[in-house]
């Protein structure tokens, strides 16, 4: 009897056990529910031309409309939509009716106006509407002269940008690259610069020397290159403000690939003399020249983080070109890149967080990017000639040169992504691109 | 004693005499063969046909479990017809409240006005007529019919819709505005449709005052002033359908549904892949009819000093918002449980 008992009170436990296990869980838990997975694809936005009195004021705001939308439209992650489906006139005026908006699968809205002030500059005012949610997302009103409406409209789709993807934008950059023609055998290269989206071109130099490899200082009002002006490769210094053209220093030997280092202090480059080239660096106006490198391998195209704490830059050191990193006073000298092939022409993104180079493997070129440690390494882009990659100061967009078999050089973009890529329009034969920072 | 027990083992000794081994090849041997042939083929037979149930058990009676439909398809459930369903729609009036926080984007508007880049342009920017314009203009936001100025500009739009069905595609307020009307008509259509019903089929007496107090409640409960959501919760009207078997809780595939729903409006920004154990909460307040009532960004001081997490919970708001994907496919008799709670935005599991 006393065994009997003894199971019916165990059973009775498991019992008790079981349904406190079982038990619904506390209600004061709050729902949730974790959305971790989206669709990526560019967003609708509807920009229609800014108010304006009419005249040249209507004109510039249809102009400002266009040139944001193109702006937008070629980062990949907007879609501007077709102004011919707008319901509603907002140049009218009125407020936006979102109803109208949500009607033809806008998300987002750009309205603006433009109004002449009494000294005959140019007052922008625009607004951008979140039209799922019914509100402003951001405003703002610039005054400039008549001649800078452009400017205006990149630094209005920066903002949207920048509002939409918590990035900063680069369409209120510059771009200055090395404009070719003539035959192969007696090629013209002249420096010219131009904005991001190829407006506002110009040439700098007039091609009566050769000149490679422009670079802009962080200020976007100075370029450093290399120029055959004076009978030998050297550096030069060309200033946007003042148009002086001048070479620095007066080094011994050939120096190439400059570049400046972030806070625009100094300038880093590649100095060939007695058969070794190795990597110097002196003030950026001259003066104070130190070399980084040692020994008879040739070391060149460095480039410093944004930190201005390391350098990248190529080397055969090991037997064949691959990519270093070592500290921006020399030593330290690490290997990072391992894959087939060769490594050149590397640049720390403007972000710090990747490197991008040209790698030349199997007889094709490629344009890809890899962390600072050499890890992660990616391709982006392949073709019979790809070379020279500049990042967008958002480090978010990458422009190189491209040939193809029987044509000359172009520049294009493409985004970390790779499935984004564009042709910039140039007037003629373009490479080695180097894109500003954020102008100011 | 001793005797007959040393007889008794002769006995048995004569016995085993036979076991002797001259008889057993011959005699005993042809027996043991077909005993162990035969137990040889009876354990076959038991390992291949298995042990016979000694003890029949009568088959459990199979209880069918009316659960799993139920759940996930509200629609299946409607046994007849609700007729206390308008008054839930009839609450969401309180959105209408909605309309007004737009008025606050304009005034804000007061543009920040950073000047122009790299022209030389007056710094502080005052001008307190120019912005107020804007202002002025916006306010007419609450649009409340646009559609007559809308079919007028209609002509050149060659986009997909027509600009007829316009109303539709503005479910929050358009949905708000009408409401009220429908609410209060329907218990009026209702009362008629008992009297009609009284006068064809005469009911017996107790049957008709059970259906006469109906509808003075339900007219009680909708001239009742539009109550805020969390009366809405605890006034809701008896349902007349089954009880759902998972009674408090949204079960995992509620919540699957939901996700799948939002996943194609939830558009976050490039940059965020990069952050992924970035998760942007957005606490939403829902109508009974699935749509977000409102939605606020939990963490306002990384809202307003995160430009990636910013971006992360406006492309959650804009999801949730998104026509494309509203009213949510929430169980509507479990209203109570997901009437508010936290959407977890992030791009955790994105490529």
């Amino acid at each position: 009897m006393k065994q009997d008992r003894s199971v019916l009170g165990v059973t009775w436990l498991a019992l008790a056990a079981l349904l406190l296990l079982l038990a619904p869980a506390p209600a004061s838990a709050e729902l949730r529910i974790d959305i971790t997975r989206g669709k990526v694809e560019p967003m609708p936005i509807a920009i229609p031309a800014f108010a304006g009195g009419g005249g040249e004021e209507g004109k510039v705001g249809s102009d400002l409309a266009q040139v944001i939308s193109a702006d937008l439209g070629s980062s990949g992650l907007f879609r501007p939509l077709d102004p011919r489906s707008f319901i509603q006139n907002v140049a009218a005026g009125e407020g936006p009716r979102f109803g109208d908006w949500r009607q033809i699968s806008a998300q987002a809205l750009v309205t603006g106006s433009v109004q002449t002030q009494g000294d005959g500059r140019f007052r922008v005012e625009f607004r951008l509407w979140d039209v799922v949610a019914e509100q402003q997302l951001a405003g703002f009103a610039y005054t400039t002269t008549r001649q800078n409406w452009r400017r205006i409209a990149h630094i209005i789709a920066d903002q949207v940008y920048k509002r939409i993807t918590g990035e900063d934008g680069y369409f209120d950059t510059r771009i200055v690259y090395i404009a070719e023609s003539g035959p192969a055998q007696k090629r013209v290269k002249r420096l010219a610069m131009m904005d991001q989206d190829g407006a506002n071109h110009q040439y700098l130099t007039d091609g009566k020397a050769l000149v490679l490899t422009p670079r802009f200082s962080p200020s976007a009002q100075e370029i450093t290159y290399l120029s055959y002006a004076s009978g030998t490769p050297s550096v030069y210094l060309y200033n946007l403000d003042t148009g002086q053209n001048r070479s620095v220093g007066n080094v011994p030997g050939m120096t190439f690939a400059p570049r400046f280092s972030p806070d625009g202090s100094r300038l880093i480059f590649s100095r060939s003399e007695n058969g070794a080239t190795n990597i110097y660096v002196m003030g950026a106006h001259g003066g104070g020249m130190s070399r980084l490198t040692e020994g008879n391998s040739i070391d060149t195209t460095p480039s410093y983080s944004p930190d201005g704490a390391k350098i990248v830059f190529n080397s055969d050191r090991g037997g064949s070109q691959q990519l270093y990193v070592m500290d921006s006073g020399g030593g330290g000298i690490k290997r990072i890149s391992f894959g087939n092939g060769k490594y050149g022409t590397p640049v720390w993104s403007p972000r710090g967080d990747l490197i991008a180079f040209t790698k030349i493997e199997g007889g094709s070129f490629y344009i890809g990017v890899m962390r600072p440690d050499g890890s992660g390494e990616r391709l982006l882009t392949q073709d019979f000639l790809v070379e020279g990659p500049t990042w967008a100061p958002n480090g978010r967009v990458l422009m190189y040169f491209s040939q193809a078999r029987g044509r000359g050089p172009r520049l294009y973009t493409i985004d970390l992504t790779g499935s984004n890529q564009r042709e910039v329009t140039t007037p003629g034969d373009a490479s080695d691109p180097a894109w500003s920072p954020l102008l100011r | 004693m001793s005797a007959i027990s040393m007889m008794t083992v002769e006995a048995v000794e004569r016995d085993l005499a036979p076991g002797t081994p001259g008889t057993t090849a011959r005699e005993v041997m042809p027996g043991g063969i077909a005993l162990s042939a035969t137990l040889h083929v009876g354990m076959l037979l038991l390992i291949v046909l298995g042990l016979p149930s000694l003890f029949h058990h009568p088959p459990p009676q199979e209880q069918p479990i009316a659960v799993a439909l139920v759940t996930i398809a509200p629609e299946t459930k409607a046994t007849h017809p609700n007729p206390f369903r308008p008054k839930p729609e009839a609450k969401p009036e309180p959105p209408i409240a909605a309309p007004a926080p737009k008025p606050e984007p304009k005034p804000e508007p007061p543009q920040p006005v950073p000047e122009p880049p790299a022209a030389a342009a007056p710094p502080p920017l005052p001008a307190p007529p120019e912005p107020v314009k804007p202002e002025v203009k916006t306010p007419p936001l609450p649009p409340p019919p646009p559609p007559k100025p809308v079919e007028a500009q209609a002509p050149p739009p060659p986009p997909p819709r027509p600009p007829e069905p316009k109303p539709k595609p503005e479910p929050q307020r358009v949905q708000h505005a009408p409401r009220p009307e429908t609410a209060k008509a329907d218990p009026k259509a209702f009362d008629k449709l008992l009297q009609n019903l009284e006068d064809k089929h005469p009911q017996p007496a107790a049957f008709d005052n059970l259906l006469k107090n109906l509808t003075r409640q339900q007219v009680a409960e909708a001239d009742e002033a539009p109550p805020a959501p969390h009366r809405m919760a605890a006034t809701a009207p008896p349902s007349s359908q089954p009880k759902a078997p998972l009674g408090s809780r949204l079960t995992a595939s509620d919540i699957d549904l939901v996700r799948e729903q939002l996943r194609p409006c939830f558009n976050p920004p490039f940059g965020a892949k990069e952050k992924p154990d970035l998760v942007a909460d957005i606490r939403v307040v829902m109508n009974r009819d699935g749509t977000v009532q409102q939605a606020r960004v939990d963490d306002q001081g990384q809202y307003a000093s995160d430009q990636i997490y910013r971006a992360v919970a406006d492309s959650g708001i804009r999801a949730l918002k998104n026509p494309r994907c509203s009213p949510l496919r929430l169980p509507p008799d479990r209203y109570e449980v997901w009437q508010s709670f936290i959407f977890g935005f992030s791009t955790k599991d994105m490529q």
